[in-house]
């Protein structure tokens, strides 16, 4: 699953620096370029959140929050994209906004709200840490650095309160 | 609207007077608010005995606290002020900087919460920098995040404090010097005593604050404009364009900001550090949903006042806009009772002095931890030498807001993309991805840092812009992803053993 997601977000990276690209063409930007923009951009954001949820290299219910908010994503910002500008004379308001508005504000705004800290929640003890987890993987964490101090290593935070350094875990 | 100097300068404080609100109600209700932020200050400060307690909440923090500070360090003085005047210059183009809300905290959730806070409890540490160079054993890549982070924290907050002055003068009418140096005064006192616990718990009050009078400024909105449907019918008869998808941007400018708030969230240590203190990792199961309903709710008068003020001014209701940062007090004097202007006023001071605080802490760790420990040198003292940062940072900043002109805007174009692209490669990306390597982080660190600072110099003062819609935060960020990811697979020989068992241990967790 983290191979997928990390070539997810080389590639999506690569339609996003594209997509810059293209505006330095002589005539400007292109109007396909905001298509490659916003596949780009959807599905980084999307990979990286599988890169950081997947645990033990998979990603379980989340599967479905995830492709539901790609779905919503790309399919908001093609909508967009695609459909012509409100008609001024006769406007058709999508709960008080014209609907392209209404796309970007309720859809690919609001509607994600409902999924991922949803979903976070629901899964967590599975797929974040459950009950326990701490103390095993603090023990893990400690045990696999063997016996090296702690104030030998790059990155070692602060000196213990008493400037010796223990190492011992953060309390 | 649409030039290339549509970009991270726009969303910028305001750095242009506003104006004077000085009114016994508003004065009193600001009074009693500074009042509560020094109680909390000076009760911090008989809490804060060690280093640990400045600069990471010694005993942590619970889950609301933790929301409300992620919530109030996020928004900075600009979501009131320099926010509204933004929707009302450009439109729907300037949602696209808090669209992404709704993604980003469960994003920074699963990313780097667990994580950081694992971190934590290995290897104790307390900044961003620290998990770099603890990630790939380099001193020289915590090194280069912890100048990355000092550049970008005198930039914020010289432009932070900047605008406590105005919005202090404005409330106070006592001249915008005595502003700066009154509001920097008060927020160095409690940062200074009190540490990141001081910044926490007035996060709270002022959080808290700042939610409240969002939903109410937003209802009063709706009733000045005849609801959201009347709003919209008053601007599309007049300028369709404002509430295209785009607003008066480019499509490629909308979506940069979409994409430099989105992924960009992940670099912004202000935010995210305070990972690290969190006293019940179990807890942070609700905190996306807790943290994103906050956020959506304080970015109601955000929305609201913009459209609304346009479509007063269409509607012949209130006179064109001087100074787009005029939306919000000139609504608030106009159509909201006086007491709610005056919660208000007191909520953009409470907004900025909690992005200022946080600041202030995550600068003085750069300055007496990072960038000391990359050259191989630790204080003794780094409860002392914490605040004593605090101080220099803090004056140094206000002189700069008060002395250096046009360069406090320079600075301030800094922040948000410098973090972006210096941090989340190296951070976000290397905290999952055991195939990083050493080499990795620093390319990607330098692209972002080098990009960012000379692309920004040369665009403000007028030597070259990039084409249209393209922003050197966004550039920026993508490029540091891409390099990311290109020198550690040149590199990956070395990935293995850039990597401490440890620290393995908690990217597998």
């Amino acid at each position: 699953m983290k191979r997928v997601a990390l070539g997810a977000i080389v590639g999506s990276a690569l339609l996003i620096g594209a997509a810059y690209a293209t505006a330095f063409l002589p005539g400007g930007t292109p109007e396909w370029a905001p298509w490659l923009f916003v596949t780009g951009m959807s599905v980084m954001m999307v990979a990286t959140m599988a890169m950081g949820a997947a645990r033990n290299d998979r990603i379980g219910r989340l599967v479905i929050p995830f492709a539901l908010v790609l779905v919503i994503l790309l399919g908001g910002f093609w909508l967009v994209l695609a459909l012509p500008p409100a008609d001024p004379t006769d406007p058709s308001l999508w709960l008080g906004l014209p609907p392209r508005a209404a796309i970007v504000l309720y859809g690919i705004g609001f509607l994600p709200f409902l999924l991922v800290p949803v979903g976070y929640a629901v899964t967590f003890h599975e797929q974040t840490l459950g009950p326990g987890d701490l103390e095993r993987i603090r023990d893990e964490a400690l045990a696999a650095r063997g016996t090296m101090p702690l104030s030998d290593r790059p990155g070692r935070g602060l000196m213990d309160d008493d400037g010796e350094g223990t190492g011992e875990g953060r309390r | 609207m649409t030039g290339p100097g549509v970009g991270m300068a726009l969303i910028l404080p305001q750095v242009e007077e506003l104006p004077h609100v000085v009114e016994p109600t508003i004065v009193w209700v600001a009074v009693a608010y500074f009042a509560v932020v020094t109680l909390i200050g000076a009760w911090a400060t008989r809490q804060t005995r060690t280093a640990g307690d400045f600069f990471a909440a010694g005993k942590g923090i619970g889950l609301v606290a933790l929301t409300l500070s992620v919530m109030s360090a996020t928004l900075s003085g600009f979501a009131f002020i320099g926010g509204p005047g933004l929707v009302y210059s450009i439109g729907l183009g300037a949602m696209f900087i808090v669209l992404p809300a709704a993604l980003t905290n469960a994003m920074g959730a699963w990313v780097l919460a667990k994580r950081l806070r694992l971190m934590a409890e290995v290897r104790r540490t307390i900044t961003l920098p620290d998990v770099i160079g603890a990630r790939y054993r380099s001193p020289l890549a915590q090194g280069l995040a912890g100048v990355a982070i000092l550049v970008a924290v005198i930039g914020y907050m010289a432009t932070n404090i900047l605008a406590l002055g105005l919005v202090i003068d404005a409330v106070f009418g006592i001249g915008l010097a005595w502003g700066i140096w009154l509001g920097m005064g008060i927020t160095m006192a409690y940062a200074v005593g009190g540490g990141i616990v001081a910044g926490i718990y007035t996060d709270v009050f002022q959080g808290s604050l700042m939610a409240v009078a969002s939903v109410l400024v937003f209802l009063f909105t709706l009733q000045a404009g005849g609801g959201l449907g009347g709003i919209s019918t008053t601007i599309l008869e007049q300028d369709p364009g404002f509430l295209g998808p785009w607003g008066h941007l480019t499509p490629i400018a909308a979506l940069s900001f979409f994409f430099v708030f989105g992924m960009g969230s992940l670099g912004q240590p202000h935010v995210v550090h305070k990972f690290f203190m969190l006293r019940d990792p179990l807890k942070l199961r609700w905190y996306p949903l807790l943290t994103t309903t906050a956020l959506i709710v304080s970015m109601l008068l955000y929305f609201g006042v913009g459209v609304a003020v346009k479509s007063l001014e269409l509607q012949g209701e209130m006179a064109p806009l001087a100074n787009p940062d005029d939306a919000t007090p000139l609504f608030l004097l106009g159509y909201t009772p006086l007491i709610l202007a005056a919660l208000v006023f007191s909520g953009v001071a409470a907004a900025i002095m909690s992005t200022v605080n946080s600041f202030m802490n995550i600068g003085a760790a750069a300055m007496m931890h990072d960038i000391p420990v990359s050259l191989g040198r630790r204080v003794n003292n780094e409860l002392l030498w914490g605040r004593i940062c605090t101080v220099i940072i803090s004056v140094a900043a206000a002189l700069l807001a008060q002395h250096s002109g046009m360069l406090v805007a320079l600075l301030g174009v800094f922040g948000w993309g410098l973090f972006a692209s210096t941090l989340v490669p190296a951070v976000a990306i290397g905290m999952n991805w055991e195939g990083a390597t050493r080499a990795g982080a620093v390319a990607s660190i330098s692209t972002g840092l080098g990009i960012t600072l000379v692309f920004e110099t040369l665009a403000f003062f007028g030597f070259y812009s990039f084409p249209v819609g393209v922003t050197v935060s966004g550039l920026s960020l993508v490029l540091s992803i891409l390099v990311f990811f290109g020198v550690s697979h040149l590199t990956r020989d070395t990935a293995e053993a850039t990597l401490d068992p440890d620290i393995r241990v908690v990217m597998k967790a």
